[in-house]
């Protein structure tokens, strides 16, 4: 059983804590201030076995981060993103080709990728994420996806961006609960994804 | 009149119940998924 404190600092945070509250092995306090009827709210994370969303409050703790960027003072799960997603995605193809995610309001760029419906086709911009490129493109409404071609299949998760975005980082928690306590998403595809799936996200794959 | 009634009365129902069957029997159209099928995470 890990008990994790997760900053509640917005919406994402907010909904990686009601993802990691419906696994089995994850207790969920919020880190204050803040106010929660669902949460036991805490005013620090000594004493926890990690912090979901907050990089410093880790650091004051001396526990794991898990974050949706890259952690730069400190040890913990890094990339727990769409983007992330889409590069565990690739974790395991061989001869990956293109790695891209689309997410609202991200823009545009001169890279034409095609999603699956209802994003299909949409210009993209070379991103780049602890030195792997992920081709960022805009969605349209409030759907997000995160894609990986490889030489012989394709996979994508496709889903509601704000929940996504929630399951993405809330994934994270799921490599320290396989045992590993740094490194980016990526580098624990199997946990991270496995974890993905388990709170609700669907890989699809097709052949190349 | 209450012959005519009948008939568009009997003449409904048999409609009714033919697009019924013709719905149930069917075959459902195929969905164009773009070929991706939900697989487990990698191990």
């Amino acid at each position: 059983m890990r008990v994790v404190v997760v900053a509640a600092e917005g919406e994402a945070t907010r909904r990686a804590a009601l993802s990691l509250s419906t696994h089995p092995d994850v207790e969920v306090a919020l880190l204050g201030p803040t106010t929660s009827s669902q949460f036991p709210v805490v005013d620090s994370a000594i004493g926890y076995d990690a912090v979901v969303g907050s990089e410093r409050a880790a650091i004051e703790a001396g526990i794991p981060a898990v974050v949706p960027g890259a952690l730069e003072r400190h040890f913990g799960v890094e990339h727990c993103s769409i983007a992330g997603l889409a590069l565990a995605l690739a974790a395991d193809l061989e001869g990956v080709g293109t790695v891209a995610v689309a997410v609202p309001g991200a823009g545009g760029g001169d890279q034409e990728v095609t999603f699956p419906s209802p994003i299909d086709s949409r210009r993209a911009r070379a991103e780049s994420f602890s030195g792997r490129t992920v081709f960022v493109a805009d969605s349209p409404d409030d759907v997000a996806a995160a894609l990986a071609l490889g030489q012989d299949r394709h996979r994508v998760i496709l889903d509601d961006h704000r929940f996504m975005e929630g399951v993405a980082l809330a994934a994270g928690v799921g490599v320290l609960l396989a045992g590993y306590e740094s490194g980016p998403v990526w580098r624990h595809a199997p946990a991270y994804l496995q974890t993905a799936t388990e709170m609700g996200l669907v890989i699809g794959e097709r052949p190349a | 009149m209450n012959r005519l009634k009948n008939i568009l009365f009997v003449a409904t129902v048999v409609g009714a119940v033919v697009a019924f069957l013709r719905n149930r029997l069917t075959e459902p159209a195929a969905v164009d998924r773009g070929g991706w099928k939900p697989v487990e995470p990698p191990r």
